[in-house]
């Protein structure tokens, strides 16, 4: 470890000590705590979603059973949708549509979280937390965390967690201005065995599974054909996967710096392809081709982030080929 | 209520109903009883909620919940007659300020406020949600290959519907494979696809 390296850990001890609230609770523990809580527990409520000059009120109930999460989400305003999502599937209903809106089957082991052995030593290099202190949404408890970014490749946050389920009442994503790029927040909120059943009136889930004509994503393990020689500050690669499509093999990967995440997508280019910046609420994607391939990335991050990824990937063999 | 008010409520609201249209539409909900002022002031207080204002505007909507109360031809209407619209005039005019200044203030949306929000629990309406039945599911497994045959050119701040169809799907399928296999922290809110749910044509 070099000076600079131990000068820069002590800083991080002295950042998060500063940041310790009364009760021993850190806010890398608060987010650990919201973490499992929105995986493992069973809820049910409405809250607001508001992106952009948007605002949407929806309709959640989540479950775990036996250990598999089971979801349905609807739109209680605007164009009637909902997504369903178990662990066969994931369903879009979109009523009135009649072209379909794609969505992809959900891997069965998924129930994971970019938090996951995410140390808040690592955290705090990328983003300064503190507890702001108590406040309360949907009639309850609640403690206010601050996330700030240290820098513009990513996005800051502003939490209220529930004192007692910790599951987050209100989020916000704040841009480096601070002002919301989007944000979440329940209005009312029930936890417990209590909830409504997923299957209630789910005509839609049992379509989808009776639907044998849907295959997986046929996966397999390999090396990728494409890389980065740099990431920015505090990214790391979660995942990477290949797998065939009719366009061609699919090449994915998943960056995260323990709270932003991003999707790189490559594919062999059919024309010209995408080029440009396009915007989906709060998710954004850039797209370039790069030697016959498509290129595009996906995540709720700044745009110039999204771009970094976009203008800095190679393929392998051709960095190969020049060393 | 039916889903009709439900949808006259939202339009009030996002300002999507004609000015001159208001008071009629007011008088509408208002005649179809309790529920749909209950949906109402619900609605509203979203607003009123993400905008931070409720400190502000709680008084007023107390008001237009004590003026409609003292109003007994809102909750019990009387036959219909040729004066019906002025008999809850006032509690129309303040009812459809209250909607003007939500629409005044939308833009407020975005703005950060002060950290210290005030919140307030609004009560559950179970028939809004089990009101909603699912008509057609669409649940496809792959992800297609590149069909683009000609370059798309996605500009800045674009929404995907901006885009071609098949650009649209494309990308849809793209940000749902991303959350799917990114995993979920509750940062930006409980669960994921919520953009996806919330994304509206417009």
């Amino acid at each position: 470890m070099t000076s600079a390296d131990r000068l820069l850990a002590l800083a991080c001890g002295m950042l998060l000590a500063a940041v310790t609230r009364a009760d021993g609770m850190m806010p890398h523990e608060w987010l650990d705590r919201m973490n499992n809580a929105v995986r493992q527990l069973d809820y049910e409520g409405r809250f607001v979603v508001q992106s952009g000059d948007r605002l949407d009120a929806m309709y959640l109930v989540h479950r775990v059973d036996n250990g598999v999460e089971k979801e349905r989400m609807v739109s209680l305003t605007g164009t009637p949708r909902e997504i369903i999502r178990s662990d066969e599937a994931v369903a879009c209903v979109i009523p009135g549509r009649k072209r379909h809106i794609n969505v992809g089957r959900r891997p069965v082991d998924r129930s994971f979280s970019p938090l996951n052995g995410v140390s808040g030593e690592q955290l705090a290099r990328s983003y300064r937390m503190s507890v702001v202190g108590p406040g309360r949404v949907a009639g309850r408890d609640a403690q206010e965390i601050l996330i700030e970014p240290r820098d513009g490749m990513r996005y800051g946050y502003r939490l209220f967690i529930d004192t007692e389920s910790y599951l987050p009442l209100r989020s916000m994503m704040l841009d480096e201005e601070k002002r919301p790029v989007s944000q979440t927040m329940f209005t009312d909120l029930k936890i417990g065995h209590s909830i409504t059943p997923i299957e209630h009136d789910l005509s839609a889930m049992q379509l989808a599974r009776a639907d044998d004509s849907m295959q997986a994503p046929r996966e397999r393990l390999a090396e990728p054909a494409w890389r980065f020689e740099t990431l920015p500050p505090g990214f790391q690669m979660n995942a990477h996967r290949r797998r065939g499509a009719s366009g061609g093999e699919l090449e994915h990967f998943i960056f995260s710096d323990g709270l932003a995440t991003l999707s790189v997508y490559v594919q062999p280019a059919a024309g010209e392809g995408l080029s440009g910046v396009s915007r989906f609420g709060a998710a954004k994607a850039v797209g370039r081709v790069l030697d016959g391939h498509e290129v595009i990335v996906v995540g709720e991050v700044p745009v110039d982030t999204l771009r970094w990824f976009s203008e800095r990937i190679e393929p392998v063999a051709s960095r190969s080929g020049n060393d | 209520m039916n889903n009709i008010e439900d949808e006259l409520i939202s339009a009030l609201l996002d300002g999507e109903i004609d000015p001159e249209k208001h008071q009629n539409t007011v008088s509408r909900l208002l005649d179809a009883g309790p529920d749909s002022l209950d949906t109402f002031g619900r609605y509203r207080l979203i607003g009123d909620l993400m905008r931070d204002e409720t400190a502000l505007v709680t008084h007023v909507a107390d008001e237009v919940h004590a003026r409609l109360r003292d109003e007994p031809t809102v909750l019990v209407p009387p036959p219909p007659s040729p004066w019906r619209w002025l008999r809850p005039a006032a509690g129309l005019a303040v009812a459809a300020s209250v909607a003007a200044a939500a629409i005044v203030v939308a833009p407020q949306l975005l703005s950060y406020t002060d950290p210290t929000t005030r919140a307030v629990a609004v009560p559950p309406s179970d028939a809004v949600a089990n009101a909603f039945q699912p008509r057609m599911i669409t649940a496809l497994p792959s992800f297609p290959g590149v069909t683009a045959a000609s370059s798309r050119k996605a500009e800045r701040g674009d929404r995907w519907q901006a885009l071609d169809a098949d650009l649209e799907d494309r990308l849809n399928r793209l940000v749902i494979e991303h959350h799917e296999f990114a995993g979920r922290s509750g940062l930006n809110g409980p669960v994921p696809h919520i953009g996806f749910v919330s994304y509206d044509e417009r």
